[in-house]
């Protein structure tokens, strides 16, 4: 099984900045109450906001939307946070292809035939290359039986 | 052989990138096509409105049509010379695709790795069909020639097909 992931940096800051306020304008009230107003303590116990926001932030991260593609030659998995998304088995598919979404993020798309349903492998949340990962999921699918892309396109014939 | 895939593959990697944003916002990318009994190596297809964040949704979506479009890029390579027939075997194809999803136009790139002929030149430039642009480059010299209508002179300019093979040389393939 291999298993493809990444950090999504801008997603993991968004969990976590709102903490980090939070934290901190509790730090500050907390030291307020004790009388630390001026001074090194209160920057150094301030700059604790920044770890304790981001903990919480990472831990929110992984339990709702760190995105894992676990596959191997028979089948694949799709795990965003604890959940598992997308599971299947490459020989149910024939044809792969890179689909492009509203922001420039390429992901991969496997169909049956085109223009049938399809199911799409986020692998721009993985951070893997997507030629290369489509021409390695092209040489699963071919050697996993569901062979070739070789599509009679009905609406050409 | 493997320049033709370089290529096509330096082809999908700018499309994929959004090189031909100001003519067709193309969405999806499909590799070894097979229509009949042709393969074309690349086929993307798309629609002339892009999307955009705000500003620019907000323009493409007042201003812009939505056509559906297509292109589709064939590797003539170890074939042969690259004949008038072949071209107007490929550009039948396309008409196929064309009337069969209702597209607006398509573009049609054939690389080949043997030098355009005279004839070949000659029956591009002249081609003149507002559906279907058309462009054809050797690999190995880089000559390029492209249909004379707007379809297929945006393979030119908005494309910038010559650009992308001269950076093969450059190793910028690899």
């Amino acid at each position: 099984m291999e298993k493809l992931t990444k950090i999504q940096i801008s997603v993991l800051a968004s969990y976590s900045s709102p903490f980090i306020l939070i934290f901190a304008l509790g730090i500050n009230l907390a030291m307020l109450d004790f009388g630390i107003q001026t001074g090194f303590t209160r920057l150094l116990m301030l700059s604790l906001s920044f770890p304790l926001g981001f903990l919480v932030g990472r831990f929110i991260y992984f339990r709702l939307s760190h995105v894992e593609i676990v596959y191997d030659d028979l089948s694949f998995q799709v795990f965003k946070g604890h959940n598992l998304k997308i599971s299947g088995s490459w020989k149910n598919y024939r044809v792969v292809s890179i689909a492009v979404d509203g922001y420039g993020r390429a992901d991969l798309r496997l169909y049956n035939s085109v223009g049938g349903e399809f199911v799409e492998l986020p692998i721009s949340k993985v951070g893997v290359g997507p030629q290369a990962f489509r021409d390695q999921v092209r040489k699963i699918l071919s050697s996993s039986g569901s062979s070739s892309i070789n599509l009679q396109v009905a609406e050409a014939a | 052989m493997e320049d033709l895939k370089s290529a096509v593959d330096v082809i999908e990697r700018e499309l994929i990138r959004g090189r031909a944003r100001w003519v067709a916002d193309l969405t999806e990318f499909f590799r070894d096509y097979r229509v009949m009994d042709a393969t074309f190596s690349l086929y993307a297809r798309g629609k002339t409105r892009n999307r955009g964040l705000f500003l620019s949704r907000f323009f493409a979506s007042t201003v812009l049509p939505n056509y559906a479009v297509s292109l589709l890029c064939a590797d003539e390579s170890g074939k042969g010379a690259l004949t008038t027939e072949k071209i107007r075997q490929r550009a039948d194809l396309v008409f196929r695709i064309i009337r069969a999803g209702n597209l607006r136009w398509a573009w049609l790139i054939i690389l080949t790795n043997s030098r355009l002929t005279p004839t070949v030149v000659s029956f591009i430039e002249r081609y003149d069909r507002r559906e279907l642009g058309i462009g054809i480059a050797d690999v190995s010299s880089k000559q390029a020639v492209f249909s004379n209508n707007q379809v297929g002179r945006s393979i030119r300019s908005r494309l910038g097909l010559e650009k992308l093979l001269g950076g093969l040389t450059n190793g910028e393939a690899n």
